[in-house]
């Protein structure tokens, strides 16, 4: 405790001694860790976008002709009753050619000439979350076409699997970029704090003779690159919540226009804390690699 | 106290700078060891503190064989020993006052004590009305007994003194010369290296005397 109020005193009078260099490092710890930052937001919102988009996945089971009301009818209940089902409705041959006719909008003059509906009768199925992996749907796919009366089915596995390959991109992206940007935010604190231990060789030298301990000599240091991190990383979270308010706002105005209804998420608090850590891990491995190589 | 067996210490191939070092120093005693320059003085004294390792044969320090002692626990062995350095080795941003202070923070010593004990030992080498200065604003006298007070200020057993006087006039070197005078006489086992007669005459006590790494005075 006495000599923790010794080693804070040490870190800070060094801080205050290298005001300048001090300034720099932090600066670009801020700059490097906000980049990583951007992406991790990036991530988080599109795994959010993504998250939602999966709730609308739909299985289309597209029914044979010719089938009885009671079939149908005992179909529909054989489908609520499948595990991960969460919801089933029932589209006609008339409804689908409804809805066809509909989306054609103004060129409805194709159908002319359509002699019999050629549109078969369908299922749609809503899934629950747990089955909405891509995985999930196949299985479920394979199973639900053994029903007797199912012609065929339809759903969207590729669409499914194209946004897990993106978000996988971005994951592992995300972490080599953490790891690069990591890197180099402990070279510029240790190149930081090498400046001190450098100038303060003369002083390392009488404490080492006086009989102070590893610890005693290495502990000021390591506190002043924790706190050159943890400033670094307080002032990126910073700069990257005016920056999601800005993109945010810009939202807005977008919304208002195109009438959607999209909103961005910030880092999620266990992360930003997890942020200011990793800040304070890249400045004590910083100064752990300057200190050992001068002492 | 301080035992020596054949000790054997080089630098390089054909650079022997000890060479068959056998004596003892009692509890209490002042020694000096004297001899010209290079004949190993300094090196003996790096040994006794841990700041060396010998080539071969035993130094054994109130019991402790240093030869085997681990890294770690130098800093406690060098806690035990006052060192006294001819160039004085302060720390130049801090006063006089926590030059001293600092080898008795290193002990995780309360702030009551520390203040009680730097004051202490700052007046009794007559520096307690410069206890606020810098060393720079000192004379070389003065930062020598400024590096008096911290080598004695953790109550050491031993006081190893390396050329004190090296940068002092006559005046300023009698003064330090009394200062370990006293020290001693408090029952601190003094060594002192030097090349100075005119200390060897002022001490009047055992002298050992190194040429070429080897005893060839003194020796018991």
């Amino acid at each position: 405790m006495r000599q923790g109020r010794y080693f804070v005193q040490e870190a800070f009078s060094s801080l205050r001694g290298n005001a300048s260099s001090a300034a720099i490092a932090t600066a670009a710890i801020a700059f490097t860790m906000m980049l990583f930052g951007l992406f991790l937001l990036l991530y988080f919102n599109l795994d959010a976008m993504v998250g939602a988009l999966r709730q609308e996945i739909k299985v289309i089971l597209y029914l044979q002709d010719g089938l009885s009301e009671k079939e149908i009818a005992s179909l529909q209940e054989k489908l609520r009753e499948q595990p991960g089902v969460s919801n089933v409705s029932y589209i006609s041959k008339e409804k689908a050619l409804d809805d066809f006719r509909q989306s054609l909008e103004g060129k409805e003059i194709l159908l002319k000439g359509l002699g019999e509906n050629p549109l078969p009768a369908s299922f749609e199925l809503t899934l629950e979350k747990t089955f909405q992996s891509s995985e999930a749907i196949q299985r479920a796919a394979q199973q639900l076409k053994t029903l007797k009366g199912i012609e065929d089915i339809q759903y969207g596995r590729e669409w499914v699997e194209n946004v897990n390959a993106v978000l996988e991109i971005l994951r592992v992206g995300s972490t080599l970029i953490g790891l690069i940007l990591g890197l180099a935010a402990v070279v510029i604190i240790s190149s930081t704090i090498g400046l001190t231990v450098w100038s303060r060789l003369a002083d390392i030298e009488v404490l080492r003779l006086i009989g102070a301990t590893r610890m005693y000599i290495q502990m000021p240091f390591l506190l002043e690159g924790a706190f050159l991190g943890l400033i670094g990383g307080a002032l990126s979270l910073l700069l990257l919540r005016l920056f999601y308010e800005l993109a945010k706002s810009r939202l807005a105005e977008t919304s208002g226009f195109l009438g959607n209804s999209m909103t961005l998420m910030f880092l999620p608090a266990t992360w930003t804390m997890l942020f200011l850590a990793a800040g304070v891990g890249c400045g004590c491995a910083g100064s752990l690699i300057s200190i050992r190589r001068f002492l | 106290m301080i035992q020596l067996f054949h000790v054997y210490k080089s630098y390089g191939r054909h650079r022997a700078a000890l060479e068959d070092i056998t004596f003892r120093i009692e509890k209490g005693e002042f020694a000096l060891l004297t001899g010209p320059s290079g004949a190993g003085k300094t090196t003996l004294l790096k040994l006794l503190f841990g700041l060396e390792r010998p080539d071969s044969g035993q130094v054994v320090i109130q019991n402790r064989n240093i030869a085997r002692l681990k890294e770690s626990s130098l800093p406690y062995l060098r806690r035990s020993i006052g060192f006294i350095f001819q160039d004085f080795k302060l720390l130049q941003k801090k006063t006089v006052f926590d030059n001293v202070a600092v080898a008795l923070q290193i002990t995780a010593a309360s702030p009551t004590e520390i203040r009680r004990r730097v004051l202490e030992v700052l007046e009794s080498v007559g520096l307690e009305h410069k206890r606020e200065l810098l060393p720079v604003m000192l004379s070389a006298g003065e930062q020598q007994r400024l590096c008096v007070a911290r080598s004695i200020v953790g109550h050491p057993t031993i006081v190893l003194a390396d050329e004190p006087t090296g940068n002092l006039d006559a005046d300023q070197a009698a003064d330090i010369v009394d200062l370990l005078k006293a020290i001693n006489a408090k029952g601190t086992t003094v060594v002192v290296a030097t090349h100075h007669r005119e200390i060897v005459s002022r001490v009047q006590r055992r002298v050992i005397v190194l040429k070429q790494g080897k005893i060839v005075e003194g020796n018991r």
